[in-house]
């Protein structure tokens, strides 16, 4: 345990701060495995604290004290309520390191960056960990309403008179238990049939979806193959790879699948499993920090967190898409950077579906989309499809909801200091990640040619 | 009624002392009942008063579709009473003073998913009572009136058309409220014989009223016995709702909004609630009994679900027009389409629908 003071007198209090940058400096994440697989039988604290330990060991910093630990899952048991900081506690790292839990939806590793790298612009932290976790497997099962209200009852009942009267409540009904749903719950539709509305709407074939699907899995296999996980992942349970990539998948195969969502619509249903991800189990962090303090620790300043932005839409009565947030958001910190889609190297928006990415970019092809809901004169215009999830995206690699955004993050951040290194320019890239509740996070990130 | 409260109400007969029949010779003639009766009875008289035959007929060719019965032949208007005259009784159902109960309101709250919305305008402040309660509020009083000897339609084979509310004022839990029922416009309908059932709640005897139901009803397959041929009448009126002729343009399914799953138990939860326990919607056997395919959703609970999303407050109209049976358990189709959220709502129209069989349930219309 360290008994490190944790009390450091400023050099001059009076001074007014500046904003410093924070930096991804490392990333670590479990094999993503899809739900019901090698990780069925874990928790989400056990495979939290995986990736956590993995990442310590990686950066060396076993024993440290960092500022604060973000993270958090969508699908959590009640008892798991200290997630984060019960990880902190099971890992390596100091246990005198904070905990703290966050929940938006798939966007939860968007937010968890966010959060951990404001704290270090306005220099509250030097260095944290921002991460999220999932697991389709071990989701919490919950009694139904009419048990839970008797069990209430009865925890509230004093004399075996009014326990009996309690329990009298009960039906036999009352005893079913309760999944979470993935159904939205304003509109009762999934995702999936949320997003079959959007992917109608904006009259997204098929064909365009498999290619998305296709390409996916080519670019995550071919990023595996060259070992550019090799920094980025740490086996666990067993599992080396994301067990739902399908390197040999192609348009044709992907093609021979039935569809699985839209199919009570007046239009000819597009979305499959091929082109929709798979509920998945995993976990993924990165460790952010100052400069100054990656220096001290010897590690490599990858990317610059810029900017962020988040985003909702009315998606209750149809006015939007579900998972169209994203198409606000990014617009938006473009904007406030002074930057158009076109100057962006490199562009990640997280496939929930196919589909959705391919909403997201049809809508900034649209001139009255820009002009009525974004209040744009010009598009925001078309985007190079090369610049689009090089190293494959959600489809392949799978979506264990909270962990995705951090994965993203973590991937990106190495490739874009690759690319700068390489050209000897600063590289810059974007982050897009759609989450339930019609909202969506964007990210603007920044490799520079220097160490 | 104080005594047999599970008792329906008797015919107004002389010397009976729970009921009082006030304006004796005026017109309407006025049943006035202490109390709000309970409806098990009243469906037990409503089944032991119909003919099976005539009531499952009734229910099969209304949920079938099938050829309707040559006049005459399958009619069973009147038989009952062994009278041949189709008028309505000129009476009028009266409770005086009907408590709106804070637990039964908030009961109904939960099932049909309407918000709890505390008020401070209009009537005061307190919780504002949900309209859809209001029609179950009535609907015993209904029941009364649809049960009597002298009612010329089968109650059992009665299939609930439409309903249009107009609600003036904000109801508070706690309110006391006068309950008036009346059934008029008896006429032929293109599949049978169709009546308005009019309920009233108002504050006071001699105040108007703040909210008004008319609920329209079809006895499919239900001649009037002298009445012309309804299908000859009815012929070419494509624009009269189905409180007119029962004709619709084809069906066009919206774009959908959400989609709703109801359990097998949807119609026990209603019934617990609303009182309404008419067996075609308890479980699969009592309505097969019935000659349905299987259990189906109350109407209203469809209605006042539709209602409850778009979660707006009084003084507001809603109507809406039932289609199809929704099959329990099973899934629809919902379209919501309004101009504005909560206050600001001025119209809006909830769809719900069957996605596969391209085939409506119900349509609601609101405007504020």
């Amino acid at each position: 345990m360290s008994s490190e003071p944790t009390i450091q007198p400023a050099s001059d209090p009076t001074a007014p701060r500046q904003l410093r940058s924070a930096w991804v400096v490392a990333g670590n994440r479990t094999p993503f495995a899809r739900a019901g697989g090698p990780y069925a039988s874990t928790s989400v604290q056990e495979m939290f604290t995986a990736a956590l330990d993995g990442l310590v060991a990686r950066t060396g910093i076993a024993g440290e004290r960092l500022g604060a630990v973000a993270g958090g899952a969508v699908l959590k048991q009640p008892k798991a309520f200290n997630l984060v900081r019960e990880s902190v506690l099971g890992s390596a790292l100091d246990p005198q390191t904070p905990g703290i839990d966050v929940q938006q939806a798939c966007a939860t590793g968007m937010e968890t960056t966010s959060l951990i790298a404001n704290k270090i612009r306005c220099g509250q932290i030097d260095a944290g960990v921002a991460g999220g976790v999932d697991s389709a497997s071990d989701a919490p099962i919950v009694v139904g309403e009419g048990l839970r209200k008797v069990l209430l009852q009865l925890n509230r009942a004093k004399t075996p008179k009014d326990k009996l009267k309690a329990l009298a409540k009960l039906r036999p009904g009352d005893l079913a238990p309760v999944a979470p749903g993935v159904a939205e719950p304003r509109t009762g539709l999934s995702m999936g049939e949320h997003q079959a509305l959007t992917t109608a709407q904006w009259g997204i074939t098929r064909q365009a979806q498999d290619e998305i699907a296709a390409n996916s899995h080519h670019n995550l296999a071919a990023a595996w193959d060259s070992g550019f996980f090799d920094d980025l992942v740490t086996p666990f349970r067993g599992l080396t790879k994301d067990n739902n990539l399908r390197p040999d998948t192609s348009v044709e195969k992907l093609g021979g699948l039935s569809p699985v969502f839209g199919k009570n619509l007046e239009t000819d249903p597009t979305m499959t499993a091929g082109n929709s991800t798979p509920l998945t189990d995993g976990a993924s962090a990165i460790l952010l920090a100052t400069a100054e303090w990656a220096e001290e620790h010897n590690l490599p300043k990858l990317a610059e967190i810029v900017d962020a932005e988040t985003a909702a839409v009315d998606f209750v009565d149809g006015n939007e898409g579900l998972l169209m947030a994203p198409a606000y958001a990014a617009p938006r910190l473009l904007a406030r950077n002074g930057l158009k889609l076109q100057d962006i190297d490199l562009v990640e928006i997280h496939e929930a579906f196919a589909s959705t990415v391919l909403t997201i970019l049809a809508a900034w092809e649209d001139a009255d989309f820009c002009k009525v809901n974004l209040g744009l004169d010009e598009p925001v215009g078309v985007l190079d499809r090369s610049r689009l999830n090089v190293r494959g995206s959600s489809l392949a690699a799978g979506h264990p909801f909270a962990a995705t955004g951090t994965r993203v993050v973590a991937t990106l951040s190495k490739e874009l200091k690759a690319r700068a290194v390489a050209e000897n320019r600063p590289v810059t890239g974007l982050i897009s990640v759609c989450a339930a509740g019609g909202q969506g996070a964007v990210a603007l990130l920044r490799a520079y040619p220097e160490s | 009624m104080t005594t047999t409260p599970n008792t329906p109400a008797p015919e107004p007969t002389p010397g009976q002392g729970q009921n009082r029949c006030a304006g004796e010779g005026e017109s309407p003639q006025r049943i006035v009942l202490d109390t709000m009766p309970a409806l098990g009875g009243l469906y037990a008289k409503a089944a032991a008063g119909t003919t099976a035959r005539a009531a499952t007929l009734g229910m099969r060719r209304a949920f079938k579709g099938l050829p309707l019965p040559v006049p005459g032949k399958g009619a069973r208007a009147g038989s009952r009473s062994g009278r041949s005259n189709p008028r309505l009784p000129d009476v009028e159902i009266v409770v005086p003073a009907v408590e709106v109960k804070a637990p039964e309101h908030r009961a109904f709250c939960e099932v049909v998913g309407a918000r709890i919305r505390a008020t401070s305008t209009g009537a005061g402040s307190g919780t504002e009572v949900f309209s859809g309660y209001l029609h179950a509020l009535a609907f015993p009083a209904a029941m009364v009136l649809l049960t009597r000897k002298d009612f010329p339609l089968p109650t059992v084979g009665l299939v609930h058309l439409a309903n249009a509310v107009t609600q003036t004022e904000t109801v508070l839990e706690g309110d006391l409220l006068q309950v008036n029922v009346r059934a008029e416009n008896l006429r032929p309908h293109r599949a049978g014989t169709a009546v308005d059932v009019v309920a009233e709640l108002r504050r006071s005897p001699d105040a108007p009223p703040i909210w008004v139901g008319r609920s329209v009803y079809l006895a499919r397959g239900t001649r009037i016995p002298g009445a012309e041929d309804s299908r000859s009448t009815d012929s070419g009126t494509t624009t009269q709702s189905a409180a007119g002729d029962g004709t619709r343009p084809e069906f066009v399914p919206p774009v959908p909004t959400a989609r709703w799953q109801l359990g097998a138990d949807t119609g026990r939860k209603y019934a617990a609630v609303s009182g309404d326990v008419n067996p075609i919607h308890l479980s699969g056997p009592s309505a097969k009994a019935l000659g349905m395919k299987g259990a189906i959703a109350h109407g209203m609970y469809t209605a006042s679900r539709a209602l409850a999303l778009l979660d707006t407050s009084a003084p507001l109209t809603w109507e809406v027009e039932f289609a199809t049976p929704l099959v329990l358990p099973g899934s629809a189709a919902v379209a919501v389409q309004r101009d504005g959220r909560g206050e600001n709502l001025r119209s809006a129209t909830v769809t719900v629908w069957n996605a596969k069989k391209r085939k409506p349930h119900a349509t609601i219309s609101v405007t504020r």
